[in-house]
């Protein structure tokens, strides 16, 4: 179910209108909708490419989740980002 | 008699739109690939193009994934997705049910859809090959979401397309473009990363009409020495199966790690 939702919160931060923005203004609020666990929950707010690959998510997806919250592609892994 | 009359394949990273001039040394042969490429394909004077592509999470997610779709619409509209092309493409929606009804025969359960928003990897060639006004009947191949259909079934696939399309009544000429890899990393610590030797071994085996010993190969094998992204090669594989021909004719390769990836772009059917 959560790889479900890690995909759902990629598709919806990129194409639903005002939400990157709730997302910036207070992420909580926006990550409550989705049903992640605490985990991913964590590793979304702290950007934590190494735990979401390492959890099975699709890397298409999370890169596309990752880039739409300010990451660039090619820093995805850089620890000191 | 209708038949298809062109195929070939190539990249489809969006950096070959948005940041064109990169490495002029290499980019600029690659350009003028693609501008023999676009002539060839104008020269055939198509009825209709099938475009063989995958999906980034666009159109299909977990919620609904096919492994196969066929677009049956009368337009698509183009994502337009981080930066890479919109814009709206003209369908073939009576070939394009035609298409289905006939792999449907041949044993092929194909999915289709009445509404297929394209991606950077439908969009991409087709802004970059002046296609746009071309009628399109998109083929979308699921490269990234295990488990993949084999190899051999999207050749098997590949030559279904092309006896399905001999059987249309009239006289239509029929493209096939495969589009997607050749070695490359997305969302993955090796981003950036290409396989020059890896890439020129595909190649050099398509041209050579040696696909037997790549149908061999094993997605964990590809994507342990070119990536996530080279998985994409089942585009090219399906439209060498549509070519009717044993060889593939390469019209350029780089490497461009400036844009992540190896390019390739080579014309089909055809011995060199």
């Amino acid at each position: 179910m959560n790889h479900l939702m890690l995909t759902k919160l990629a598709w919806a931060l990129e194409h639903e209108d005002g939400l990157l923005d709730a997302y910036r203004h207070d992420p909580g609020a926006v990550l409550d909708r989705f049903k992640l666990s605490a985990r991913h929950r964590q590793a979304v707010l702290d950007h934590d490419a190494e735990t979401l690959l390492a959890d099975g998510l699709n890397p298409v997806v999370l890169r596309n989740l990752l880039v739409m919250l300010g990451v660039p592609h090619a820093e995805l892994y850089q620890r000191d980002r | 008699m209708s038949s298809v009359v062109w195929t070939g394949a190539t990249s489809h990273v969006g950096a070959i739109l948005k940041n064109p001039d990169a490495a002029p040394e290499r980019s600029g042969e690659l350009h003028a690939a693609w501008d023999r490429m676009a002539a060839e394909i104008r020269g055939a004077r198509l009825d209709a193009l099938v475009v063989v592509a995958t999906d980034h999470y666009e159109t299909f997610r977990l919620e609904h994934y096919p492994t196969f779709c066929l677009g049956l619409a009368d337009e698509y509209e183009g994502w337009g997705e981080f930066g890479n092309p919109a814009g709206v493409v003209r369908g073939a929606p009576a070939f394009s049910a035609g298409v289905l009804a006939g792999l449907m025969e041949r044993g092929f359960d194909v999915s289709r859809s009445h509404e297929m928003p394209l991606d950077h990897s439908f969009m991409v060639p087709l802004v970059k090959l002046n296609l746009l006004d071309v009628p399109v009947t998109p083929l979308f191949l699921n490269c990234n979401t295990p488990p993949l259909p084999s190899l051999r079934r999207c050749h098997d696939l590949g030559v279904a397309v092309r006896d399905v399309v001999a059987g249309f009544p009239g006289e239509l000429r029929v493209g096939v473009l495969g589009t997607g890899g050749v070695s490359h990393w997305v969302g993955l610590p090796r981003f950036g990363d290409v396989n020059e030797e890896w890439d020129r071994r595909f190649l050099a085996l398509l041209g050579d009409g040696r696909l037997e010993e790549i149908l061999e190969w094993s997605d964990d094998d590809i994507l342990d020495q070119a990536g996530n992204g080279a998985l994409e090669i089942r585009t090219w594989i399906l439209t060498q199966g549509a070519s009717g021909g044993p060889a593939g004719r390469l019209l350029g390769y780089q490497p461009m790690p400036e844009w992540s990836i190896g390019i390739g772009v080579m014309a089909m059917g055809e011995r060199a």
